[in-house]
């Protein structure tokens, strides 16, 4: 079956804003202090028509960064990638929820006449998502999935299932993230709360970011003569229901490479979760290789950028992808995400035949 | 491999009420769901009515603690129990099947959010109770849902705001038409909250007055709440064991508009798009279409906008085909509508009965469709359109087929 190809990476994060960046960041390892934010930029940088999108909320602003990067990275201009065969998957968990707190406070203080409707447009949760359909104009299957962590995966997904059926010929995959305080409390107290059980107490500082792929099928992105970074060569989706978490983790990292051509025990690195149940989930790897089998290059997202939720999952493959790219890991690598709820999911990255490309 | 749709359990939840009986009859009697609002305070507000369903009836749920659930969450219980009931499959089929759950929504659990934020706001942030946030978040709902109905798998929750719940059922019917799924429980929920409600309000759409979708003096919209759950299976597989079958879904399309966070594009070219789509999809021309449930919400810019698609889509057809909207009678559902809508339309289909669009009175040479007043027998009712549009652009139609059209 046709892989689907990683032709382009656009990364925002705390390290680093664009691919190359990134791996540098990355490579260079934990972050200065542990205050995971983006800092302040100008989107005119990086997208042309900026000026329209000036009032967007962060999580819209890093998830059009991060779009506009990873479309210049797969070769395309920006007003080229749009269209009707052109489509945009975003995996969110909260979203634009710095603009819903702003606006919920003023209408508890001030009542309903003096909250803005700007906030609450712009804190839909298809935000990001409007935003960049506008900016790239992107008239094909627009989509934001809610979940946790493995949304990236879900997003994958989807963006699978339209390019196969031939809905799509490209399509953008972006997850995006805001880091805001009342979410970080929230967090806080909910983690407070899980210590007090056994078994628990991860409890990873929230981040935020975003990080964009442009999917291909490996055959289109061959005819337009572009070089993918990477292919996806297979990936799962799993919810604990009432097993272990570490045995959940474990089937659906087997059913994922079934999907490809490769044995688990070539995998050669893996991002282990950023989110909840890290260890269990890092059990759950070590339970598929088989006891004994040579320990995989672990590379932690989390101590780098904290845990951007619905970000992190496609940070992770965009990390993998980019360093399979730059030659830092040879692949395949496992993108493994876990979320409070018991969700779980694994993308497999390799490296692009050459002979195929 | 590409299966027949079959629709073979249906659960909805509106003002009207809880269940298909009485949302039917209500519908058809052209009845108003729309009514004084009481979950929170109307003073400060332009408004004062929605479509809030007035007697919520507690939801028996056995594995999650009722407490914690929103409001949201009850809503779906309701949907969901309905729909699995008629269609006669229990816990027991999920051993032997492959089930998948798509669900639409806009906010989720927003009700948990605003206990929560009000009370951090008001009382500080350490008075704030974390429990309250167990089904804030908008995968939180579904997932409860299949923990208390034992349903394996990841749920897809899609938000793409009023077009979410549509694109559930249109993911719902993708899935189990390629094989990918046996069982697709799909569709769509949303409820009243002050959030919503004074978001569309800073928005200027909220109207004072009645909702009259299509009419000249039509003023805005009025919010609703509810939820719609359609079961959906293969079509040779639902006829094997005997289900019985509601109607088939035959096509689905979508697009975006690509202009504006919050208004359609006037010219509909790409809200056009998506009615193309479903109706390619479905192998059928504009001629085969009896009937659109237009999204209509009953704002100047949307009805005029949808105008347009439907005469770009459907050219000549556009202005003999039947159109209503029932949001007229039960408010706009955000996330619900889609689903609740294709419900109603399925009902149509069934019943050979055009739901009306209530309250229009003055035709708007703009919006020159040949709406429905009141409800019409349609003897011939075979084939019809859902349309669901959303904020950022979001465009989808399903298209749905009676039972026995095919013979």
């Amino acid at each position: 079956m046709d892989r689907l190809a990683i032709s382009g990476i656009g990364v925002v994060c705390p390290g680093a804003f664009g691919r190359e960046a990134w791996v540098r960041a990355f490579s260079a390892g934990q972050a200065k202090d542990d205050v995971y934010r983006v800092p302040d930029f100008a989107l005119e940088a990086y997208l042309a028509n900026a000026r329209s999108f000036c009032r967007v909320a962060g999580a819209t602003k890093f998830a059009l960064a991060a779009m506009a990067l990873a479309v210049t990275d797969a070769g395309f201009s920006a007003g080229a990638f749009g269209g009707e065969r052109a489509g945009l998957i975003v995996g969110i968990t909260h979203g634009a929820v710095t603009y819903s707190v702003q606006f919920h406070r003023t209408l508890l203080l001030e009542g309903p006449l003096a909250a803005s409707p700007l906030y609450f447009s712009e804190s839909v949760p298809n935000a990001p998502a409007g935003n960049g359909a506008i900016a790239f104009r992107i008239h094909g299957p627009v989509h934001t999935l809610i979940g946790e962590e493995p949304v990236g995966t879900q997003a994958i997904d989807f963006a699978a299932g339209l390019l196969r059926c031939g809905l799509v010929d490209r399509c953008l995959v972006v997850g995006t993230e805001e880091w805001n305080e009342v979410v970080a409390h929230a967090y806080a107290q909910i983690d407070r709360a899980a210590r007090r059980r056994p078994g628990s107490g991860d409890a990873p500082p929230l981040g935020e970011g975003a990080a964009a792929l442009v999917l291909e099928l490996e055959s289109t992105a061959a005819r337009r003569g572009a070089t993918p970074h990477a292919v996806i060569s297979g990936w799962s989706l799993g919810r604990r229901l009432r097993e272990r978490m570490e045995d959940v983790t474990a089937a659906t990292v087997r059913e994922a490479f079934r999907m490809t051509s490769h044995r688990l025990a070539e995998a050669d690195h893996v991002l282990p979760p950023t989110g909840r149940f890290r260890s269990a989930a890092t059990r759950g790897i070590v339970l598929a290789r088989g006891e004994g089998a040579d320990p995989p290059n672990w590379l932690d997202l989390l101590p780098v950028i904290g845990n951007p939720a619905g970000a992190a999952n496609l940070l992770q493959v965009a990390t993998s992808a980019a360093l399979i790219s730059a030659g830092k890991v040879g692949g395949p690598g496992l993108a493994l995400a876990t979320g409070i709820e018991g969700t779980v999911s694994v993308v497999v990255l390799s490296k692009v035949d050459p002979v195929r490309a | 491999m590409n299966r027949r749709v079959a629709i073979t359990g249906m659960g909805i939840v509106t003002a009207h009420g809880v269940g298909k009986a009485v949302n039917w009859e209500k519908t058809i009697a052209g009845e108003s769901g729309i009514r004084p609002i009481t979950l929170f305070d109307t003073a400060g507000y332009r408004t004062k009515r929605a479509g809030q369903l007035a007697d919520l009836p507690a939801a028996p749920w056995r594995r999650i603690q009722r407490s914690r659930v929103d409001r949201a969450s009850n809503l779906l219980h309701h949907a969901l129990s309905e729909a699995l009931e008629e269609s006669g499959l229990s816990n027991a089929a999920w051993r032997s099947l492959l089930p998948i759950v798509a669900l639409g929504t806009t906010l989720g659990g927003m009700t948990s959010g605003e206990r929560y934020h009000e009370t951090y706001v008001r009382k500080g942030p350490s008075m704030a109770r974390p429990s309250s946030l167990v089904d804030h978040l908008a995968h939180c709902q579904p997932i409860h849902l299949m923990e208390e109905f034992s349903i394996p798998g990841t749920p897809r929750v899609f938000s793409n705001a009023c077009a979410s719940g549509a694109n559930a059922v249109g993911y719902g019917f993708g899935a189990i038409r390629a094989g990918q799924a046996d069982v697709a429980f799909c569709g769509g929920y949303d409820t009243l909250c002050e959030f919503v409600f004074a978001g569309f309000h800073s928005l200027q759409a909220l109207t004072p007055e009645l909702c009259r979708p299509f009419d000249k003096n039509r003023s805005g919209l009025a919010i609703g709440e509810g939820a719609g759950i359609l079961v959906l299976e293969g079509w040779d597989r639902a006829e094997n064991r005997g289900a019985r079958i509601f109607g088939e879904i035959i096509g689905y399309g979508e697009s975006n508009d690509a202009f504006h966070m919050t208004r359609p594009d006037p010219d509909g070219k790409a809200a056009a798009l998506a009615v193309r789509r479903a109706l390619e999809d479905a192998g059928l021309k504009p001629e085969a279409v009896d009937y659109v449930n237009a999204h209509g919400t009953g704002t100047p810019f949307n009805d005029a906008s949808e105008t347009a698609a439907l005469v770009h889509a459907l050219g000549s057809r556009a202005r003999e085909v039947p159109v209503s909207s029932t949001k007229s009678m039960i408010g706009h559902l955000l996330g619900g509508a889609g689903a609740v809508e294709g419900i109603l339309t399925v009902l149509a289909l069934r019943e050979k009965w055009l739901p009306p669009n209530a309250n229009y009175e003055t035709p708007d040479p703009d919006c020159g469709l040949r709406i429905v007043r009141k409800a019409e027998r349609a003897d011939r009712l075979t084939v019809a359109l859902s349309n669901s549009f959303g904020f950022g652009g979001a465009n989808a139609t399903l298209a749905f087929q009676a039972v026995g059209a095919d013979a």
